[in-house]
């Protein structure tokens, strides 16, 4: 038991700071409490009984999907069914409290637990969360849905489950864009759910479309297309179905990214000489430069809170990554080590920018925004264009180290790397939705 | 623990007995602090309140947030699921006592 458990049992360790004031009762006393590393929440699943649906036993996909959705969190400790006191999908509604004291005595905190029915055409998930050790109920709602949709209503309990024990938003109900293609033939943006499930085209020109990124709402998908010829910049709005052209100058118009307010996009153009950084209305209007000269200046990732842009840039002689102030004042280099530093993204917390360097191979590579703490997070074969998770958690990349691109994803800290895409095709360019 | 006795002065054992008390407040509060997070900087959530001889806790407040909700979150959690606080020992005599704690999760 404790070496299953040992960082609930004495996890913290304790470290008074008694300090007192000469009079009375107006002092305080400080007390200071210490954790080192990450500690885990412990939850155990219940329910998901056997229910047909379609030719799915949606009792056995939900109690999978919630698992690997409550695992990815980095957050929770799922435990295996196997060491429970009792048959977890023999726990029925309203008698759950049965089987908390048993869990507490586990140090298990956490009980959830799915019942799954259906209504019409529609699946539904009813789902509740239990506090083990008080015995109280946490939450428990009623997930309802066309039975296609299965899977999303399970992310949803997942982030409800998520947000109510942390606080956090969580992620699973998040999706990722990315292009692809094989060989010669077109390559196409697809769109699948954060778990690699469900990928479905939102391109179909048989042309070449590249570089998708989804506005800080969530509502529209630029990218630069060939369709016409030329590298265009377009926005796709899920709402209307609109695909609009937003820049097509001749050459470049690639590229995009948004301003975390959503309300302006900056993208590299080659139309004046070099390639160079403009930024634009989302509506469109006048691009107005952020860089000039004859250097190639691309792949402009913001800071979340809109006040800095890292980009890439060659103006030094060899690609590196640059950062300056949203009007373009300001520029600095921020990558000195390696030959070539590319792909720049900066975490939705600002704390650190994920990219592309070159370290024998091409690597993923973390630094910090004032340079400092370069960290390489990859190892294995050619790694590049990271994308962040909304969390900060999580990194997708590019990798051929199974000999194609595929997408791959990990912990931010390198950690816990696996493979999401496998189907034929190559899978690359990836953009983790808000 | 001997800054308590020298500079409470007058109050005899009512010193070592703060000590032991704290002692349990720290442990009963450390066993509910579940923090998470990824890498990055160390973080500090400071939360003060008051607890009553019968150890119930008033005028809970965070002082300092971590910036991070999940931090901040499991730092709240972790006292109030601590209510009630062991009782007073009779030796300590106060009428109540004001805590801060310092929750500090060190990174990488």
């Amino acid at each position: 038991m404790m070496r299953r458990f040992p960082w609930i049992v004495f996890g913290a360790t304790l470290c008074a700071l008694v300090t007192f004031a000469s009079d009375g009762h107006t002092q305080v006393i400080d007390r200071e409490l210490r954790e080192r590393g990450f500690q885990k929440f412990t939850i155990a699943l219940g329910g998901f009984a056997s229910f047909a649906m379609n030719g799915e036993d949606l009792g056995k996909t939900g109690a999978s999907v919630l698992s690997n959705d409550l695992k990815f969190t980095t957050v929770f400790d799922v435990m295996d069914g196997a060491i429970l006191p009792f048959n977890p999908t023999t726990i029925q509604p309203d008698q759950e409290r049965v089987a908390l004291p048993g869990l507490a005595a586990l140090k298990v905190q956490h009980l959830a637990v799915g019942y799954v029915s259906s209504r019409g055409r529609e699946a539904v998930l009813e789902g509740r969360l239990f506090d083990a050790a008080t015995g109280n109920m946490i939450f428990g709602k009623r997930y309802v849905g066309d039975a296609k949709f299965y899977r999303l209503i399970v992310h949803r309990f997942a982030d409800d489950i998520m947000f109510n024990v942390t606080g956090e938003k969580g992620v699973a109900q998040t999706r990722i864009a990315f292009v692809s293609g094989a060989g010669q033939a077109a390559k196409e943006i697809f769109v699948m759910d954060y778990d690699g499930a469900n990928p479905s085209p939102l391109t179909g020109n048989q042309s070449i479309n590249l570089s998708p990124r989804w506005s800080p709402d969530g509502r529209q998908i630029a990218y630069t297309s060939y369709r016409n010829g030329n590298p265009d910049l377009f926005v796709l709005n899920f709402e209307s179905g609109r695909r609009d052209v937003l820049s097509a100058q001749r050459g470049l118009n690639a590229t995009p990214g948004w301003s975390p307010d959503g309300q302006a996009l900056v993208f590299a153009m080659s139309a004046t000489g070099g390639t160079n950084l403009f930024i634009m209305p989302k509506n469109g209007g006048t691009p107005k430069p952020l860089t000039t000269g004859t250097a190639i200046s691309v792949s402009p990732s913001f800071s979340p809170n809109g006040r800095q842009i890292v980009f890439n840039s060659d103006r030094g002689g060899t690609p590196q990554i640059y950062i300056m102030d949203g009007d373009g004042s300001d520029l600095r280099r921020l990558t000195f080590q390696g030959s070539y530093n590319a792909s720049p993204r900066w975490s939705p917390r600002g704390e650190k920018i994920a990219f592309m360097c070159r370290f024998g191979g091409n690597q993923i590579c973390l630094i910090n925004p004032d340079g400092s703490g370069l960290q390489q997070l990859t190892s294995v074969g050619n790694n590049e264009e990271p994308t962040w998770s909304p969390d900060g958690r999580h990194i997708v990349f590019t990798s051929t180290r199974n000999g194609g691109r595929e997408l791959y994803v990990m912990h931010a800290d390198g950690s816990e790397q696996r493979r999401l895409t496998n189907n034929g095709r190559e899978n690359y360019l990836a953009d983790w939705s808000p | 623990m001997e800054l308590a006795g020298g500079q409470r002065g007058g109050e005899g054992a009512g010193g070592s007995a703060l000590g032991y008390y704290l002692g349990l407040v720290d442990y009963k509060i450390s066993t509910n602090w579940v923090p998470v997070g990824t890498g990055g900087r160390d973080t500090v959530v400071v939360i003060r309140f008051r607890v009553l001889r019968s150890g119930q806790v008033r005028d809970m407040e965070m002082e300092t947030s971590s910036g991070d909700a999940g931090l901040d979150t499991a730092a709240m959690r972790a006292v109030r699921q601590s209510i009630p606080l062991p009782p007073f020992p009779n030796l300590l005599t106060d009428p109540f006592l004001d805590l801060r704690y310092r929750f500090v999760m060190e990174r990488g």
